[in-house]
């Protein structure tokens, strides 16, 4: 687990979570959030290890890829969905049949996205969850 | 499949995958399969064109699923 930071864009502090068991993708995906606007990305290797690090970093949002070793993204969704039931969580996946999307959304996932789909895409999508409600004030996160 | 009839950039470490029997290098060998085809959709992503690629990919995560499943006793899911 490692995390890494750069200067913020557009989500001035927010910190996002990449679950994904391939250390090649993770770099990937949190390159493209780091890139833009981003503070920090933590990265885990599979579903326990990112129920464990959410704990301690709280994260403003958390991407999951659904195929990891000891607890998959479906089995980690709604535990997530449970310590925290405002943040957005993305299902990043090669799998997105819709009865994966149906069970996703079921489990607590914000958001199925393909990863047949441009990373810069994906941000984009993250930084919409993010935003808050037109004419509604901001509320603190999880309260 | 000869390496001649590999069409796509994937298909070798795809190949190599499938024919891995050690425990530990087939979970190295998956990794770099998904890595380069992740990589490869990327490069796709903004071209409408290769569908047969996009097709071919997909079927390769589903053999890739399999091999975790069966092979590394990933936990698997329904759909």
């Amino acid at each position: 687990m490692r995390s890494v930071k750069s200067d913020p864009k557009k989500s001035v502090g927010k910190i996002v979570l990449v679950v994904d068991d391939n250390a090649a993708i993770r770099k990937m995906i949190a390159a493209a959030f780091l890139s833009d606007g981003f503070k920090t990305c933590v990265e885990a290797e599979n579903g326990r290890e990112g129920l464990e690090a959410a704990k301690r970093i709280q994260p403003d949002l958390i991407t999951l890829d659904v195929s990891m070793p000891v607890m998959n993204g479906l089995e980690a969704a709604p535990r997530l969905r449970k310590l925290f039931p405002k943040t957005p969580i993305i299902l990043f996946t090669m799998y997105g049949t819709k009865q994966l999307e149906n069970e996703a959304s079921r489990l607590g996932v914000s958001l199925v996205l393909t990863k047949d789909i441009p990373l810069a895409t994906v941000v984009e999508e993250a930084h919409k969850l993010l935003a808050p409600p037109i004419g509604r004030p901001i509320l603190e996160k999880n309260e | 499949m000869s390496e001649e009839e590999l069409k796509y950039v994937w298909q070798g470490p795809l190949q190599d995958a499938i024919v891995e029997f050690d425990p530990e290098k087939l979970s190295q060998k998956i990794q770099r399969v998904e890595a380069v085809a992740f990589k490869r959709l990327q490069e796709l992503s903004s071209d409408s064109d290769h569908h047969g690629e996009r097709q071919a990919i997909a079927d390769a995560f589903s053999t890739l699923r399999v091999l975790k499943k069966d092979k590394l006793s990933y936990p698997d899911w329904k759909g």
